[in-house]
């Protein structure tokens, strides 16, 4: 299941190749592809909109210092959300915003996810959110990452093992642990 | 079924859903699964969880945020010492720096100890004395987080 290291055709990685030689278009046309969703991302771990801001607002700052190093060794995402979620982790370990929570605001929610119909179900449907979130701050950080990073982010473990630097069996455990944790506990309410 | 052997098919079921098992290890939970109750009710359990996970939704960014983003951006392009950084920091950039450091370094090893050499010493002394501000100087101090940045990106190409 591990990886080849051929690399397919990346066409990120061409933009991030062209910004490495200064343009700024193609810079831009990177954070414009990815910076929304790395706020979802960081918001998983921050739970605050204005926080995850800052923080793609600070993974892209780091893409761009880091610009003219780059050589296309991975696939451009998975070079973006190791810069990710460590500056996520980092975060989270100096303790400044952890434990900082705030409950979901409609405003706040992709268009592209479908609010369920209904205020009663809508209810629910926050309530088993903040269940699920709960949760999840409870988490080691590290199974915490692993679990964003597949259940959300969509990535398999393989990739989830380049983006943490462990091996693909160990994300298997991270991902187990995390998931099945919030299955018990989901189950004991 | 033996509750050991529940146990370990239990800890793959979520590799299972994910589909990140082994053809091999995939048979052997599917037919463990085909007679234990116990392990497809937890299948089904999971199976749930992971439904009502993915229906959690994303945060979306705020209206202003590409025009912060862009303010930043700016900010980040005009700060004389991140620019010089970042030209330092340049693969070909820091070799000659490194081969320059060690040369320079070598000649003031022969002229330090050479005998009579204290006047050197306190010459180079007196030059760093002279030059105490530069110590000081806030904005170099402040940005020190830059070399920090460095070590994370060359960590980042090791990783890679």
């Amino acid at each position: 299941m591990e990886e080849k290291k051929v690399l397919k055709p990346d066409p990120d990685a061409e933009l991030m190749l062209r910004a490495a030689t200064g343009d700024e278009a193609a810079f831009m046309e990177l954070f414009k592809r990815y910076a929304p969703a790395l706020v979802g991302f960081a918001d998983r771990f921050f739970r605050n909109r204005a926080i995850a801001e800052e923080m793609a607002q600070e993974i892209f700052i780091k893409v761009y210092r880091a610009r003219r190093s780059y050589e296309q060794r991975s696939r451009f995402t998975t070079w973006l959300y190791t810069i990710a979620t460590r500056t996520c982790l980092n975060e989270l370990r100096r303790g400044v915003h952890r434990n900082i929570t705030k409950p979901l605001d409609d405003g706040e929610v992709s268009a592209k996810v479908q609010v369920t119909e209904g205020a009663e179900e809508n209810l629910l449907g926050r309530q088993m959110a903040e269940k699920i979130k709960n949760v999840l701050d409870g988490l080691p950080d590290k199974q915490r990452a692993a679990f964003i990073l597949v259940r959300f982010e969509g990535k398999s473990y393989s990739e989830a093992g380049q983006i943490l630097g462990v091996t693909r069996s160990a994300v298997k455990s991270l991902v187990f642990r995390s998931t099945d944790t919030l299955r018990r506990q989901l189950q004991q309410e | 079924m033996s509750a050991k052997k529940c146990e370990k098919i239990q800890s793959e079921l979520v590799a299972y859903l994910d589909d990140e098992l082994e053809e091999t290890q995939r048979k052997l939970v599917e037919s463990h699964l085909s007679e234990c109750d116990s392990c497809s009710m937890a299948l089904a359990q999971l199976k749930q969880t992971m439904m009502q996970v993915s229906a959690l939704p994303a945060t979306a960014p705020s209206d202003e945020f590409l025009l912060r983003f862009e303010k930043r951006l700016e900010k980040e392009k005009t700060t004389p010492l991140r620019a010089l950084v970042a030209w330092l920091a340049r693969p070909r950039v820091l070799v000659g720096t490194a081969v320059a450091t060690t040369f320079l370094l070598l000649i003031f090893l022969v002229l330090a100890i050479r005998p009579g050499s204290t006047a050197v010493t306190n010459t180079s002394e007196m030059a760093v004395a002279g030059h105490l501000d530069l110590f000081s100087d806030y904005e170099a101090i402040k940005n020190l987080d830059i070399l920090e940045d460095m070590e994370f990106i060359e960590a980042l190409d090791e990783d890679a």
